[in-house]
């Protein structure tokens, strides 16, 4: 809209690639000795980088507090958005642009002190129903989305169009008042004190701005009232970054305020506007895309599907009155003539189709935080590149790469950037990794944010993880730290780790804490080596927590309820393991005259007495004759039945191999389950399946076998030796080696 | 009043046909080779609105982009597919569009399991053969050979009831638009004009799916059971009340507050909860269809029998006839009664009704 022979108002809707068609064309005609952009002042100093080579959009500058990073604003550039255009613009003409919006250092200065004041996030309330949707409405469109989208996004007319939008914007805003927010008039006071200014300095004047916008800058209000509004506002100092951005993050899902919902087709359509294709063209194009997104996905879908697709969707687009199909016709087409009418297959296309995956890129080493720098140099070295696309990457830790790679990510992990996320616990005992390994926008601000910590991934992971350990007062968590700094190869912070788990250790009086740590703390001593750390440090503290876990076993397993027992069972498994893998016989010694005396007070839990007495038959400290007694005495009338099933899930445990090769307890646990009186064979049904579930289907078929022939046939079978057949076995076998000659 | 039962859409709907006629001659809208109507005036007859000061009336309910899909696709020749549950109007949707189009929504095949090729394109005139000699006299021309010549659409109901060996007789049609008359060393070249809309659906038992070389020659377009209440009151009562003057018969007073109560019972079973409790579905489909055809026979029995309103009794005989079509479907129905109408004040009379018969 032009006010005067100096100003022109081009009002756009952030990334409409129809205004950004118009708005080159505009630009060309009006040929402005000035722009003013609405965007923050603060990127006044940096737009320029736009047209760096190697800098693809999508990209977003980034204003941000560098003392609070997560309070920061976003201004993402798509090659469709109209501020682009007009950035480029301005760089190839050589004309003047001004960022002309309010800074961010006051909105973010205001939004604090609205904090401060009310104590939690203000949210005008915003009218349901957008201004869009009356226009819409009164033109007989179902919503104000599709619209704009006829109206404005489909045409590249040029000046024309921005008269008419400026129109209605000027109605609607008289008409809705309620629309306008506090923030909104503000910053509209501050760009007129802007567009006031350069009416001094420019000759033609360019202000290309939201379309809302408009009318407010059109209008003629007193410098002495902007003033007031604007007077006494706090500044903040903020810093600015170029960040990668995608296209997803442009949709309104992402929580960004001018988002749109389908940057994929906006994309496709800023193209064809701009080599001038015919309408048949871009619908060709597009179906084809979809053609291939669904023959990607195993849909078979022909060229004649294709053909008949965009006749419908040409055709479908006459019926609606339409000059162009818009995305809607073409997925409508696509439905009716590709997939038989079924919505769902299209439902897995949506996102690369409509969203598209694609993701910006930055020229390296350029206007980036030091953090950042060594990021890109790291992962240049290390071959890795910051894909959206999942990628499932096997490490091996013997060879540098795959080892430096594995650290990068525990980094990156430390940090609060899952950049690759490990795809099992694999443990330290391997010499293979898995990482899922997926780039997210989002890590561009987690960078910003972990760049508070240090400058270099390796610096900035050590302080974290320092600030961890010194905050930290669980053993099991600091075991955990210990590994992490194992696994992201920063030795220089053991020390003091190994201090702090020594001083928790002494006091914790959680004997499961202790119990679960140790399986840890013992796997980052076998396998330091591997991660060149040294294990010994712990030593001594493992060795006091053994000795810690042994004294007090006995008394750490009475008075539990049922969950609390099986949580207990948990961490005593974890600790056997643990003594087991450090293979020193006086831990294990000391362990098991710890279970003995678990099982000799008799007052634990049932499961927990079970399995103890497993452990210890395993062991060879019960024999067969012994475990049998326990056995009968746990399945005696005196106990009730429950209490009996328990004991068996607690020895039964990883198998059935027990109850096949000790006939004597096949026999009691046959002879208890058929003296059981039906409501309790009820009561511990469930919890025996619980237990036969976890055999293998080989082992659930031999006891089935025994059930069914009686427990003697196994011993029979056995015993029915045959020494002819085994003659002629032996024979065959002599052959085979070659210590006999064949006879032929 | 016309003494037909049912008169075809055409005759039915002849006034609003003829204004949209002149809607089209008055804007100069263009028309596809042979339509009697364009096809924005095809889109108005079955979405209602106004033609040079008639009233169109709406006929279609809550699928106004497919029925947009559906118009478009007969423009371009390639023939329509109406796929979906029984009960969401596929054979309406189909009859509006034949009479909009053609004028003619009776060139129709009714697919059943035994249809034949013979029925799909053309049989002999066995007598005629035996006394005169083959020619094409003693062809005897099915609707869709006619529609064929005369470059009308033709209707198939229930494609999939058809036994697939039949079904792809149609392809040839389809794809070269033309029959072959292999006796007489001919062809049938379909006139311009010509399509085919056929209706089928995937939710019941016995049918058979169409095979990929078919479908690949037709653009589908799903009608699904309505989405959401309001849209499905309104085809229950739109039907309803039609129907009521149809059969010149009195509309009760109460029966949209009875509409309400019975597509909500509809929806609650057919999804399987009310509220937070949730329920098990019965193996009905439960279509406005059967929601139309509970109230109007209600609507009847109101009119002939009880006089005045709606009984409770009256909704209640309907909805055990169309809910419990298998025995589980009672205990499933009295569960419903039992757990949702018990809690609802309202619903009390219904619930006492069902309680009783079932």
């Amino acid at each position: 809209m032009q006010i005067d022979d100096q100003v022109w108002l081009l009002g756009i809707r952030h990334h409409g690639p129809g205004c950004a068609s118009s708005l080159k064309r505009a630009l060309a005609e009006i040929q402005p000795e000035a722009i003013l952009l609405e965007g923050a002042q603060e990127l006044q100093d940096s737009w320029q980088c736009c047209g760096d080579p190697g800098l693809v959009p999508p990209v977003a500058q980034l204003v941000y507090d560098p003392k609070s990073p997560a309070e920061a604003v976003f201004y993402p550039w798509a090659e469709f958005s109209p501020e682009w255009q007009a950035m480029h613009y301005a760089l190839r003409t050589g004309c003047a642009l001004e960022m002309m919006d309010l800074p961010v250092g006051i909105e973010l200065e205001r939004r604090a002190a609205e904090v401060a004041k009310s104590g939690v996030e203000a949210q005008e309330a915003q009218p349901t129903q957008s201004p869009l949707d009356r226009l819409a409405e009164a033109a007989g469109y179902s919503d104000g989305e599709s619209w704009w989208d006829w109206q404005v996004e489909h045409l590249t007319d040029g000046l024309a169009l921005f008269e008419a939008i400026g129109e209605a914007m000027s109605a609607l805003r008289e008409a809705l008042p309620e629309h306008t927010q506090t923030q909104d008039l503000l910053r509209e006071a501050w760009m007129r004190r802007v567009l006031r200014k350069a009416r001094k300095t420019y000759g033609r004047i360019a202000v290309v701005c939201g379309a809302w916008h408009v009318p407010a800058l059109a209008a003629k209000v007193k410098v002495k009232e902007d003033n007031a509004l604007l007077k006494g506002l706090k500044k903040r100092r903020v810093a600015v970054a170029w960040v990668p951005y995608t296209y997803a993050r442009f949709c309104q899902g992402s929580g960004y305020g001018a988002g749109i919902p389908s940057p994929g087709w906006y994309a496709h359509l800023f193209r064809h506007q701009q080599q001038g294709s015919s309408t048949e063209t871009l619908v060709i194009d597009w179906m084809s895309r979809i053609a291939q997104l669904l023959r990607r996905e195993g849909f078979l879908c022909s060229s004649a599907e294709v053909i008949e697709g965009v006749r419908l969707a040409l055709a479908l687009a006459r019926l609606r009155g339409q000059p162009v199909p818009g995305l809607r016709e073409t997925l409508e087409a696509a439905q009716s003539v590709m997939t038989q009418g079924q919505g769902e297959p299209l439902f897995l296309i949506q996102e690369q189709l409509v969203v598209s995956n694609r993701l910006g890129k930055l020229p390296p080493g350029k206007h980036q935080l030091p953090l950042e720098q060594d990021l890109e140099a790291q992962s240049r070295r290390l071959r890795l590149h910051r894909s959206e696309a999942e990628q499932v990457l096997s490490l091996d830790l013997r060879k540098p790469m795959g080892l430096q790679r594995s650290i990068l990510f525990h980094r990156l992990q430390a940090l609060g950037i899952p950049w690759g996320t490990p795809l099992e616990e694999s443990g330290l005992g391997t010499f293979k990794e898995s990482w899922v390994v997926q780039w997210q926008p989002e890590f561009a601000l987690a960078l910003i944010d972990a760049s508070t910590w240090g400058s270099t991934v390796e610096a900035a992971a050590s302080q974290r993880l320092a600030a961890r350990i010194a905050a930290e007062e669980n053993v099991s968590g600091i075991a955990d730290l210990l590994s992490h700094l194992q696994a992201a190869d920063l030795p220089e912070l053991f020390p003091k780790a190994a201090d702090q788990l020594r001083a928790l250790a002494a006091l914790s009086a959680d004997l499961q804490d202790l119990m679960k740590s140790l399986l840890t703390l013992v796997q980052i001593q076998r396998y330091g080596s591997v991660r060149s750390i040294r294990g010994e440090l712990l030593e001594p503290v493992i060795e006091g927590m053994i000795l810690r876990i042994t004294n007090g076993l006995a008394t750490a397993c009475l008075l539990l309820d049922q969950e609390a027992a099986y949580t207990m069972l948990e961490a005593m498994d974890q600790a056997h393991s643990a003594l087991h893998m450090r293979e020193r016989p006086e831990d294990i010694e000391r362990w098991l005259k710890a279970l003995g005396e678990v099982v000799a007070q008799e007052a634990a839990h049932p499961v927990i007495l079970g399995r103890c007495t497993r452990r210890l038959y395993d062991l060879n400290r019960l024999d067969a004759e012994a475990l049998a007694r326990a056995f009968q005495l746990a399945l005696s009338s005196g106990n009730d039945a429950p209490h009996a099933a328990a004991w068996i899930e607690g020895l039964l445990y990883q198998g059935a191999t027990l109850l096949l090769y000790e006939d004597g307890l096949f026999r009691f646990l046959d002879r208890w389950l058929g003296d059981l009186a039906e409501e309790d064979f009820l009561r511990v049904l469930p919890l025996l399946r619980r237990v036969f579930s976890s055999f293998s289907p080989q082992e659930l078929h031999l006891l089935g076998d025994r059930v069914r022939h009686g427990s003697d046939r196994q011993v029979r079978a056995a015993r029915r030796f045959d020494p002819d057949l085994q003659q002629r076995a032996l024979v065959q076998l002599r052959q085979l080696l070659g210590i006999e000659p064949c006879k032929t | 009043m016309t003494t037909v039962l049912k008169p075809a859409a055409e005759v039915l709907y002849a006034q609003e046909l003829a204004a949209l006629q002149d809607w089209d001659a008055a804007h100069a809208h263009p028309k596809p080779p042979r339509w009697q109507r364009s096809p924005q005036a095809v889109l108005r007859f079955i979405l209602g609105g106004e033609a040079n000061g008639t009233i169109i009336r709406r006929k279609y309910f809550g699928a106004d982009r497919e029925v947009q899909v559906a118009i478009a696709t007969l423009t371009t020749d390639r023939a329509l597919l109406l796929y979906g549950p029984p009960g969401t109007g596929k054979s309406l949707l189909a009859e509006l569009l034949a009479a909009g189009i053609s004028g003619n929504s009776r060139l129709l095949v009714q697919g059943t399991a035994g249809t034949s090729e013979e029925k799909l394109l053309y049989e002999w005139d066995y007598a005629h053969r035996l006394s005169k000699g083959t020619d094409l006299e003693a062809v005897v021309r099915t609707p869709i050979y006619r529609a064929m010549e005369e470059g009308l659409i033709a209707r198939i109901e229930e494609l999939t009831r058809i036994p697939a060996d039949v079904q792809d007789a149609l392809i040839t049609i389809l794809s070269e638009k033309m029959m072959p008359l292999p006796e007489l060393n001919t062809v049938v070249l379909a006139a311009r004009g010509f399509n085919l809309i056929a209706t089928a659906n995937d939710k019941d038992k016995g049918v058979n799916d169409l095979s990929k070389a078919l479908s690949r020659r037709f653009n589908t377009v799903r009608l699904e059971l309505p989405s959401d209440r309001e849209t499905e009151i309104q085809i229950v009562q739109h039907r309803v009340q039609e129907m009521a003057e149809e059969n010149q018969v009195p509309l009760p007073p109460n029966t949209a507050e009875e509409i309400r109560r019975v597509v909500r019972v509809f929806r609650e079973l057919r999804a399987g909860k009310a509220g937070t409790e949730k329920l098990r579905k019965p193996s009905a489909t439960l279509s406005p269809a059967e929601a139309i055809s509970v109230l109007n026979q209600a609507v009847n029995s109101a009119a002939y029998f009880e006089g005045g309103a709606l009984s409770a009794a009256q909704i209640a005989d309907g909805l055990e006839g169309v809910v419990v079509r298998e025995a589980e479907d009672r205990e499933i129905f009295r569960d419903y009664v039992d757990r949702v109408l018990k809690t609802r004040p309202k619903d009390r009379a219904l619930e006492k009704a069902l309680r009783a018969i079932l």
